[in-house]
């Protein structure tokens, strides 16, 4: 393990970082945060780009992870050594594993990715360094934005569309909770992120996703993320499905039904929106149930809803 | 339940004499932004006189950034589009936009102009770290200072609606999961730029509507916990979108409350858990929208007083 005292620093002189005039803004520093932001001020002033400095960005991360500065000088070090990337790729897993929330780490890791990808022949040696940290990562916190941002990140940029490792990965997460959003975010992007909307899609393939989707609804029928995924499809592909087929889905889960299972209210939602236009009577009806007893806490939403019926 | 205001002021206050608090001195990157969020909620509570604003001020310009233009978070640092809107709003609320001479506002400006890409977006400095919160904050900070041009506004409006999902929400890049922080900036973005025609308000408003919780509280995406923050980003988008009836005011007003020290005061993002001054603003700045307490009116696409607001010149409107 390298350390402070492997390297000459009498040439050097820190920056006195607690020095400002106004009184307003006083911090107190401890020496150890004192002598490595100074020294990193100083080396960054003169753009040194030497292996003290890159090992001084390595402490400063360390204790300070969202000090966005040093980011920009740890790459333009590793870019002037021509560090090993594959290496830096696995100092930043472990940065990464430290700051769950830290939103430095990820630009880093994606300028890092576009210059190993001109030195790879491919794509899956690359991705095979990135699956593991986010693996774990989204273990740790299965909604992190940031992770699940990145690997939206990847998906794009490899073209990772319908892949069986993504489509599995979304699978797993939703079947661990289906109630995470952001699962259920990525599977969308994966399943159709490169498709335009109103163009049209393989029927069958279609086919089984709504029916992959109407199950899980089934699993929890009050879980926002399964509906909006299932109008999500809807809404995308209305040149070749029919808003009726989803009518008749959605009722299931309201009293419109002799014994539902459940009632639930995105189903309310959703059936009171299809029949804004064709049956005014029985959209007043859902919005006063969801007002009065399903859903209270949004009565003005629900007013609302009823009382936009009857304008033009 | 009440608003602590007297608390609150003295929290705020105190924030810079925090000499054993660990956490304090890691977070220099985020000072000029947490000195931006202590003077609104001071302005917003009616205590404008809390700081000492030649003090305030010269605390500011000692982070100009004259390399680059703009201002760092902290004395010596680069310049960054958060740090730089921070300033320039504390300047604006201050009334000491001129302190600033044509020299710096032009590199201000040109720092600021610079960082937008080409397909709209802003960086938010040279690193490269690319977030819609940054094309609000670009266009918020060349709107305070009467600098937005068509050549500024229309891509960025372009890149926005590239982050608009399937739910008629906004992400903090295309493909992004939506979240209601990222729906603030987008929406107060094209609130700036004059382009709310470009809202899907019939699912916007639901999916904001949808993020308050049985016990009052808003969250910032479905099945996530409530937090005080989220009184902002959730609550200014749908007073843009003149849609606040939307929420239940008084159960988001009693959460509020119960997120407050009542002994040391502040604001934290949950009942009973750390207070910051993030949260602080944002718990005082939701109950200002919703009109309670007799609280100073913020304006929701600037997040400052609505006084400040009106001088501030609005694009594209005559």
């Amino acid at each position: 393990m390298v350390v402070f005292e492997d390297f000459e620093w009498d040439d050097i002189t820190p920056i006195d970082i607690a020095e400002t005039t106004a009184p307003l803004c006083h911090i107190l520093y401890t020496e150890e945060f004192k002598k490595v932001m100074g020294y990193a001020k100083a080396l960054m002033a003169q753009k040194e780009y030497s292996e003290r400095a890159y090992f001084i960005t390595d402490e400063v991360i360390n204790i300070a992870s969202a000090h966005y500065t040093i980011w920009k000088y740890r790459f333009d070090i590793v870019v002037h050594l021509k560090k090993n990337l594959v290496q830096e790729l696995d100092w930043c897993d472990n940065i990464a594993y430290e700051n769950e929330k830290n939103y430095q780490i990820w630009p880093y890791r994606q300028q890092i990715i576009e210059l190993l990808e001109k030195e790879t022949e491919s794509v899956d040696d690359l991705l095979k360094l990135e699956y593991p940290l986010l693996d774990i990562m989204i273990e740790q916190d299965s909604k992190n934005y940031h992770v699940w941002s990145h690997r939206r990140w990847l998906v794009e940029k490899f073209k990772l569309y319908r892949t069986q490792r993504e489509l599995e990965f979304t699978n797993d997460k939703i079947n661990l909770d289906v109630r995470n959003n952001s699962a259920w975010n990525h599977r969308f992007l994966v399943q159709f992120g490169d498709i335009e909307s109103n163009s049209s899609c393989d029927k069958e393939y279609l086919r089984d996703e709504i029916i992959l989707t109407k199950d899980k609804i089934d699993l929890c029928p009050e879980n926002p993320s399964s509906w909006n995924y299932l109008q999500a499809i809807y809404k995308k592909f209305s040149v070749i499905l029919l808003i009726e087929d989803l009518n008749l889905f959605a009722i299931q889960y309201t009293h419109l039904v002799e014994n539902p299972r459940v009632i639930s209210i995105q189903a309310l939602e959703l059936t009171a929106e299809i029949y804004q236009k064709s049956d005014k009577n029985k959209s007043e009806e859902i919005y006063e149930l969801l007002s009065t007893t399903y859903d209270p806490i949004r009565k003005n939403y629900w007013s609302f809803c009823k009382n936009l019926l009857y304008q033009n | 339940m009440s608003l602590h205001k007297e608390l609150h002021r003295k929290y705020i206050q105190e924030l810079d004499s925090h000499k054993d608090d660990y956490a304090y001195w890691l977070t220099e990157h985020l000072r000029m932004n947490g000195l931006y969020w202590g003077i609104t909620a001071l302005f917003t509570l009616k205590y404008e006189d809390t700081f000492n604003k030649e003090e305030v001020i010269d605390f500011v310009l000692s982070c100009w950034d004259d390399l680059h233009g703009g201002f760092g978070a902290f004395p010596r640092h680069d310049s960054h589009i958060l740090s730089t809107l921070s300033a320039v709003q504390i300047l604006k609320t201050y009334g000491q936009l001129d302190i600033l001479p044509a020299t710096k506002r032009d590199k201000l400006v040109t720092f600021v102009k610079g960082l937008q890409l080409k397909d709209g977006s802003f960086e938010g400095d040279r690193f490269g770290e690319v977030d819609t919160r940054f094309v609000y904050t670009g266009l918020s900070c060349l709107s305070i200072l009467g600098e937005l041009t068509p050549e500024v506004v229309d891509p960025a409006v372009e890149f926005i609606a590239q982050c608009s999902n399937f739910d008629g929400a906004y992400g903090m890049v295309p493909g992004a999961e939506s979240h209601a922080a990222q729906v603030f900036v987008c929406v107060a973005a094209l609130a700036i730029a004059n382009r709310l025609d470009l809202v899907n308000k019939d699912m916007l408003i639901p999916w904001l509507s949808e993020r308050q919780v049985k016990g009052g509280g808003l969250n910032g995406r479905p099945e996530k916990l409530p937090d005080v923050c989220y009184s902002w980003w959730v609550l200014s988008s749908l007073s843009i979108l003149q849609s606040l009836y939307c929420i239940d005011q008084e159960a988001l007003r009693q959460f509020i409350y119960t997120c407050q020290d009542a002994v040391n005061g502040g604001i934290s993002d949950r009942p009973d858990n750390q207070t910051d001054v993030y949260h602080t603003l944002f718990g005082i700045a939701g109950l200002s929208l919703m009109g309670f307490d007799d609280l100073e009116p913020i304006d929701p696409v600037y997040c400052m007083p609505k006084r400040i607001v009106l001088t501030i010149e609005k694009y594209g409107r005559e």
